[in-house]
């Protein structure tokens, strides 16, 4: 379990590491991984499971890619921030909620002290919590290049298991997402057998009510699923302009969740995993339509 | 002062060390000119090896050497542990034919483990793949693939136990329950994994070979060096450093340990092997998979008449520690209760997987979950108590010494030393607030989130021969150092077997040092495993200490011409008692007995030098117990099951020192949290593991394990001069049982019947969706 030889090359700043990323992928068309928090890819690397040619450490650019900022109720997180950060931030508790409690559910303390959110989407496993709320709020994901920059919505930027539209001499820098409306609530449920494995499934939520009570916008998103974070809220919209209780819920999901085809695992075949997309889908919204009922100006 | 350290929590004196760093395992030695292997292992669980490329490999920079199944030919490896009934196959290092993925088929060795891998897999192997067989149901049939190309069937022992009439009881018992229930297997996977660092060097003349090894037995492997590699055992040294936790994974002499020491001669350079996670899921040894169908027949008060099992044991590839396991199984199988008729047998099976031998627990965890499910099943036929039934059976005190009828896994009669099962259960019930929960239970029965009961109580043969002894010197600065055959794995025996020897030589404990572990340090060692060492070494130390303290005495009678009645042996010093200024230390007295200046005569009344050497050798085994309550919390959505309290009362005879008594319990129950709930090294038909990483295998991490109460109920054993029971497994065996019947009792609603551990959420939610589903 040692990886393969490599050359390891830190740039200090993000231009430095957008040109030696272009050097080497599109003069030199060598394999190049990028570094950020290393808490998939050093596993990876040594099990061989890549055998990337260079190993391009990001951590130098922790200032310019670190930062959590709100602007205009867009909240821009740096693709180096840590877990722990977004787990911890007043910004994110605030204004992203959802992606505060995710974080809870993202493996253990010292993951969480190294792993990075840029990390976490290129990484892109189906069953990880921050995809599953980049495409539950869906998320912007910015991508430089020395040539340029791109904007990628979530539900364009995972393709398949651990793939994304990142491309080879790209790297994340910044993910951006809405603040959450007012009058609303968000919140994510999880079953996993141990704390901090990877879900057998995941479901996160947010409901947006009307002066009224009624519920304005549902919006619902499951992981561990597919090959990519499932994005439901077509299929909860049925929702919206009711007040609904619990056990309709509860009832709405388990219909729903029948028409999704979960494949099955050694830890749990496919009618478990549907079953616990059900509960844990009606636990979500119900969670984020009682917290969009206690909402106040100034939560 | 007071020197009664037996029976005290004394702070574990390795700690500081170990917690700061400072342990010394086997990847931290260094030796000038050290170079690593990494082996090129079978993808295919049987197959015959054609050819072997090792060229590319020696071209890899830094490879000094490939070595592979092509073209060496090696003796099998010794079998361990005979049986009457056992057709052995012991692993033959490269053999031609793997029958088992994970097998070592070539090793490459390079100036640091990076290239070693990069050598390893430039090894090209061409395999004649063949038919294997993992499961072990699947090897019993008629036309099953063999195991093994040159055997005739997949049967490696059968193992039969037969007490009274079985047969003729059970048809006239009026209530008859059944019990069907599959184990799964697991892995020992201790911290540190297995590793071996070997050197050659010459001594007049002879070869020498020095082994440092992550061993629970160093003499053993001592023993199998000299065998395999033609050499008298003074030329062979084994050393066990600090060794990372074992549990069984470290007790069997593996290929690789051969092959390491081998290839360190053939380069002329100290060698070093540390295995990697994916190796140790791969290739260090399993335990526990068995499959059981179980009877048992009582009458209508509750009492039994008899227990019928048959059951089906995976031995995996070989019979690396022999069938020791499943032997176990089949004769503690009636425990702490009363069995008139008991007929058992049970079928070895050879699979194409990895090898299974001893893991904390031995037999023993599916031998109480037999007894114990079907005391639940027959508690629940008979609306009675699960608590009642079994003081319905218990063996009494008054019974002990207890004739089993059985004969034990030495080959003599099996006969319990001691115990009070009846008390240890009625502590349990009473600590663990049995009463309440049941109340609480019944309040919560409607929710969603039912409450579940279990209770399990098993017995463990422990303290087990042939022997250990011990060397008890006192140096010229008055210090104590102990040496024992023995091998800490981090059981704290520098700690335990010195409260032993300041006791009785009435020494403060920081001057008692322990060294063991080394085969060169004392001629003769078991080893560390099978909840063996507070019994026999403790005994072994306390022995020669007496003696020790004996010849001090002696010593000072001459010294201070004073009879030892009027002496006082305390602190470091011996003191007239009625004139205290007249006294003699240990350091005097060692440096008396070491004698006057070369060239003088000796003439002191007792032999050169303060130093004992004592050797204890048990009678028999004797029986420690554990009663174990339970309560689980069940999610009926997901299927989670949380274990809300943990009670556990144990017997474990005299206590040398409780925490360390009590920790050894709290770890074996964590094993067996995960034995019932989540551990499962899978393979699929081909005999591919499925569970190569622990993101697969998942083992309980601390919060998994939930608080537990600990509480000892000691009767002291007759069998050995401390009172001692063994420990170590105790913790593991009565837990699987009393978890599995917790989640059954609060699925009472859904009449859930769980037939296989672990009890994974899904299974639950099955069974739930079942009893929901119109029928």
């Amino acid at each position: 379990m040692k990886p393969c030889a490599f050359e390891f090359l830190a740039p200090k700043t993000l231009a430095e590491a957008l040109s030696v990323l272009w050097q080497l992928v599109e003069e030199e068309g060598l394999a190049v991984k990028l570094l950020a928090g290393g808490q998939s890819l050093m596993p990876v690397l040594n099990m061989r499971l890549s055998t990337p040619d260079v190993l391009l450490d990001l951590n130098g650019l922790q200032g310019e890619l670190g930062d959590i900022v709100i602007n205009r109720q867009q909240v821009h997180i740096g693709a180096l921030a840590r877990h722990y950060q977004l787990e911890t931030h007043p910004l994110i508790r605030r204004h992203v909620p959802v992606m505060a409690e995710a974080e809870r559910w993202v493996g253990h303390v010292a993951i969480r002290s190294r792993g990075t959110i840029g990390g976490s989407l290129v990484h892109a496993d189906p069953a990880a919590e921050l995809p599953l709320v980049a495409t539950l709020l869906d998320g912007s994901m910015i991508l430089q290049s020395k040539n340029g920059c791109r904007t990628v919505p979530a539900a364009e930027f995972f393709l398949t298991y651990l793939m994304t539209t990142v491309e080879p001499a790209e790297i994340l820098t910044e993910i951006i997402f809405p603040a959450m409306p007012a009058r609303s609530g968000q919140s994510i449920e999880e079953f996993a057998l141990r704390h901090g494995d990877f879900a057998l499934a995941v479901a996160a939520a947010q409901i947006t009510l009307d002066e009224s009570g009624r519920i304005r916008h549902s919006r619902l998103a499951l992981g561990a699923m597919g090959p990519t974070p499932l994005d439901m809220s077509d299929k909860v919209a049925q929702l919206e302009g009711t007040r609904p209780e619990a056990a309709e819920i509860a009832e709405l999901m388990a219909d729903i969740c029948r028409t999704i085809e979960p494949d099955g695992d050694i830890h749990a075949d496919g009618p478990y995993r549907q079953d616990l997309a059900a509960v844990l889908s009606a636990r979500a919204l119900t969670a984020a339509l009682q917290r969009a009922q206690g909402w106040t100006e100034m939560a | 002062m007071a020197y009664d350290y037996v029976g005290q929590s004394v702070r574990r004196v390795n700690d500081q060390r170990l917690l700061r760093g400072q342990g010394q395992y086997i990847a931290d030695i260094r030796r000038p000119g050290l170079a690593h292997v990494a082996f090129v292992r079978s993808p295919h669980a049987h197959a015959r090896i054609i050819a072997v490329d090792t060229a590319p490999a020696a071209r890899v920079s830094g490879v000094l050497g490939v070595y592979a199944a092509d073209g060496i030919e090696f003796p099998a490896l010794p079998l361990l542990f005979p049986y009457r009934t056992l057709d052995a196959v012991t692993q033959i290092p490269f053999g031609r034919e793997v029958h088992h993925v994970g097998e070592p088929v070539a090793m490459v060795v390079a100036e640091n483990r990076y290239q070693a891998e990069d050598g390893a897999a430039a090894v090209h192997v061409e395999y004649e793949p063949l038919p294997a067989v993992a499961e072990m149901k699947r090897a019993r049939q008629d036309g099953a693939p063999r195991v093994h190309s040159d055997r005739s069937g997949n049967l490696a022992a059968s193992i039969m136990q037969n007490v009274g009439d079985a047969a003729g009881a059970m048809q006239e018992a009026p209530i008859v329950v059944n019990c069907e229930i599959g184990m799964g297997r697991v892995s020992c996977a201790p911290i540190e994994t297995r590793g071996l660092l070997a050197e050659w060097s010459v001594r007049s003349g002879d070869p020498e070979l020095h082994v440092y090894a992550a061993t629970q037995t160093p003499h053993m492997m001592q023993r199998i060096y000299a065998e395999l590699l033609h050499l008298s055992e003074r030329q062979i040294h084994v050393q066990a450093p600090d060794v990372g936790g074992a549990f069984g994974a470290k007790e069997p002499f593996y290929v690789e340990d051969f092959l390491v020491a081998w290839v360190s001669r053939q380069l002329g350079r100290p060698v070093v092997w540390i295995e990697d996670r994916l190796e140790h899921l791969l290739t260090s040894v399993h335990e526990r998979e068995q499959f059981h169908q179980a009877q048992m027949g009582l009458t209508r008060d509750g009492r039994i008449l008899a227990v019928i099992d048959r059951f089906l044991a995976n031995t995996g590839a070989y019979v690396p520690w022999g069938v020791i396991v499943p032997v176990i199984t089949s004769t503690l199988i009636p425990g702490p209760y009363k069995v008139p008729n008991y007929f058992c047998e049970g079928l070895v099976m050879y699979t194409n997987t990895t090898p299974l031998a001893p893991y904390r627990g031995a037999g023993r965890p599916q031998a109480a979950m037999v007894i114990n499910r079907l005391l639940d099943r027959a508690a629940d036929r008979l609306h009675v108590d699960a608590a009642a039934i079994r003081q319905r059976n218990f063996i009494q005190p008054e019974d002990f010494p207890y004739q089993t009828g059985l004969i034990s896994r030495e080959g003599t009669p099996m006969v319990l030393d001691s115990g009070d099962y009846p008390a240890l259960l009625k502590t349990l019930m009473q600590a663990g607030g049995y009463a309440q929960w049941q109340e609480k239970k019944t309040r919560q029965s409607a929710s969603d989130r039912p409450l579940g009961i279990g209770l399990a109580v098993g017995i463990e043969n422990t303290g087990m021969g042939p022997h250990e002894g011990a060397t008890v010197t006192v140096g010229s600065d008055g210090q104590v150092t102990i040496v024992t055959g023995a091998a800490s794995q981090g059981q704290g025996h520098e700690t335990t077997l010195a409260q032993v020897a300041a006791e009785v030589l009435a020494i403060d404990i920081d001057r008692v040092h322990l060294v063991e572990g080394d085969s060169q340090r004392i001629a003769y060692g078991t080893g560390t495993f099978a909840s063996r060492t507070a019994v026999v070494a403790g005994s072994a130390v306390k022995m020669a200490s007496e003696q020790l303290r004996d010849k001090m005495l002696t010593l000072a009678e001459h010294l201070l011409g004073t009879r030892r009645e009027f002496l006082q042996l305390a602190g470091g010093t011996v003191r007239v008692v009625s004139d205290p200024t007249r006294s003699v230390s240990l350091a005097q007295l060692a440096e008396a007995a070491s004698g006057p200046f070369p060239g003088s005569s000796y003439t002191l009344p007792v032999d050169p030098g303060l130093s004992v050497t004592m050797f204890f050798t048990p009678p028999g085994a004797t029986y420690a117990a554990g009663a174990h309550l339970v309560v689980v919390e069940v999610d009926r959505d997901t299927g989670q099951v949380n274990i809300v309290a943990y009670t556990a009362v144990h017997d474990a005879g005299t206590l040398i020192n409780p925490q360390i008594v009590t920790g050894q319990i709290q770890g074996g129950i964590s094993g067996g949290i995960g034995t019932a709930l989540l551990e499962e090294m899978r393979f699929d038909e081909a005999g591919q593991l499925l569970t190569g990483t622990f993101m697969d295998y998942l083992l309980p991490t601390a919060l998994d394990v939930p608080d537990m109460t600990v509480l000892h109920r000691a009767t002291p054993s007759p069998l050995n001069p401390l009172g001692a029971k063994g420990v170590g497994e105790s913790g593991a065996i009565p837990s699987p049982s009393a978890i599995v019947a917790a989640v059954e009792d609060a699925l009472k609603t859904e009449h859930a019947v769980l037939d296989a551990i672990p009890v994974r959420p899904s299974a639950v939610r099955q069974r739930i969706r079942m009893a929901s589903e119109p029928q």
